[in-house]
């Protein structure tokens, strides 16, 4: 059963700069890497994917350029900006302290 | 398959303003849609209608961001804009008033002290007109800019009539500065003439400020009693023959261009 929303509320940027990290990509290549490493239970809107990439782009964790893509259109390329790679290791420690919080609360623990 | 998502984003698109980011959108899109039919028809799905329908309906939610890009309704802007207009009259008035008030009772000068009501809103009005011109030139719409110098010379003339004329009470002699617009309008328009075409020199303008300016300079220092009406007419002469030797120039220029 995919989710969508709720699932991924609040960690749509770091997903997505953490997919960045991985290389440039787009759009289309984003939404369908979340898809496929979300093993079936996340089913992201695209509406969330571009909102989420103006507000980024505007913060100046991402920059965009075009690029040659298939069928004659433009594809339309995001970057991870240095601001960007910070945010994420910033996220990745919030992350980290979190899952270790809620493993406590959740599975048991000290 | 690529028309149909342009001409269906084009539907999609109408009203919203021409920005770089709509249109980055827009292309952003389409080249995710023709991506998305590309992979359909490489798996295998061969009906174009459906594969147009699965892919325009996989990006069913972007009219949200559509909502983003679209900004702030018409109709907001306008009172926002109206809203900060008063804003700025009613501290522009504040600040006059104060002047106005602080030099009135400094000075004891209340007879004169008024003119803090009138001078900048020329001065402003002046700065707005050259401002236009600017932009004008900068579009290249030359004609238009060219234009707008005649009110801004207009202003900066008679604002600077009233102040001669007030603070040195100098009424019965200070319209003459009146006469000297037209000669500084088209002096003005010569040298933006010169700017919008490519250092051209108008040749026909400049022969008429000459001459005008002859007269009147002949009219103010015979007003003024500073010169005798005769034998200074001369001065009308003199112009004359400046004007004949700036058309000889042009002649002569024609000539050796021609040649």
């Amino acid at each position: 059963m995919a989710q969508s929303g709720d699932f991924l509320r609040g960690h749509t940027e770091t997903i997505i700069l953490r997919l960045l990290l991985d290389g440039d990509s787009y759009g289309y290549e984003i939404s369908k890497n979340i898809v496929e490493r979300g093993m079936g239970l996340i089913d992201i809107k695209d509406a969330t994917i571009y909102t989420a990439f103006r507000r980024m782009e505007n913060d100046g964790l991402l920059a965009t350029y075009w690029g040659e893509g298939a069928g004659g259109a433009r594809r339309r390329y995001y970057s991870i900006t240095e601001k960007g790679r910070k945010l994420y290791e910033e996220k990745k420690a919030e992350w980290q302290k979190l899952r270790t919080v809620l493993d406590n609360l959740i599975l048991g623990g000290k | 398959m690529y028309e149909r998502f342009e001409e269906y984003l084009s539907k999609e698109f109408k009203g919203l303003p021409k920005t770089k980011a709509v249109n980055d959108f827009k292309e952003e899109l389409l080249g995710n849609l023709v991506e998305k039919a590309e992979e359909l028809k490489a798996k295998g799905e061969s009906d174009e209608d459906k594969v147009f329908q699965l892919c325009v309906n996989s990006i069913d939610g972007f009219k949200e961001t559509l909502k983003e890009l679209r900004g702030k309704p018409m109709l907001i802007k306008g009172a926002i804009k109206a809203a900060n207009l008063i804003v700025y009259l009613v501290a522009y008035l504040i600040v006059l008033t104060g002047v106005y008030l602080g030099i009135s009772f400094a000075y004891g000068n209340w007879s004169e002290s008024w003119l803090i009501f009138v001078v900048p809103n020329f001065v402003l009005a002046m700065a707005y007109c050259l401002a236009l011109t600017s932009s004008f030139y900068r579009k290249g719409k030359y004609a238009l800019g060219r234009l707008l110098i005649v009110p801004a010379i207009s202003l900066g003339v008679v604002g600077a009539y009233l102040c001669v004329s007030v603070l040195m009470d100098m009424w019965s002699k200070s319209w003459l500065m009146l006469l000297f617009l037209p000669s500084l309008i088209l002096l003005c328009d010569i040298i933006a003439g010169f700017a919008a075409k490519r250092n051209k020199i108008l040749f026909a303008e400049l022969m008429a400020v000459v001459t005008i300016t002859s007269v009147m300079v002949y009219v103010t220092l015979g007003i003024l009693g500073i010169l005798a009406w005769h034998p200074y007419w001369l001065i009308i002469v003199g112009g004359g023959a400046a004007s004949a030797i700036i058309f000889a120039v042009y002649l002569k220029s024609k000539t050796s261009k021609a040649g």
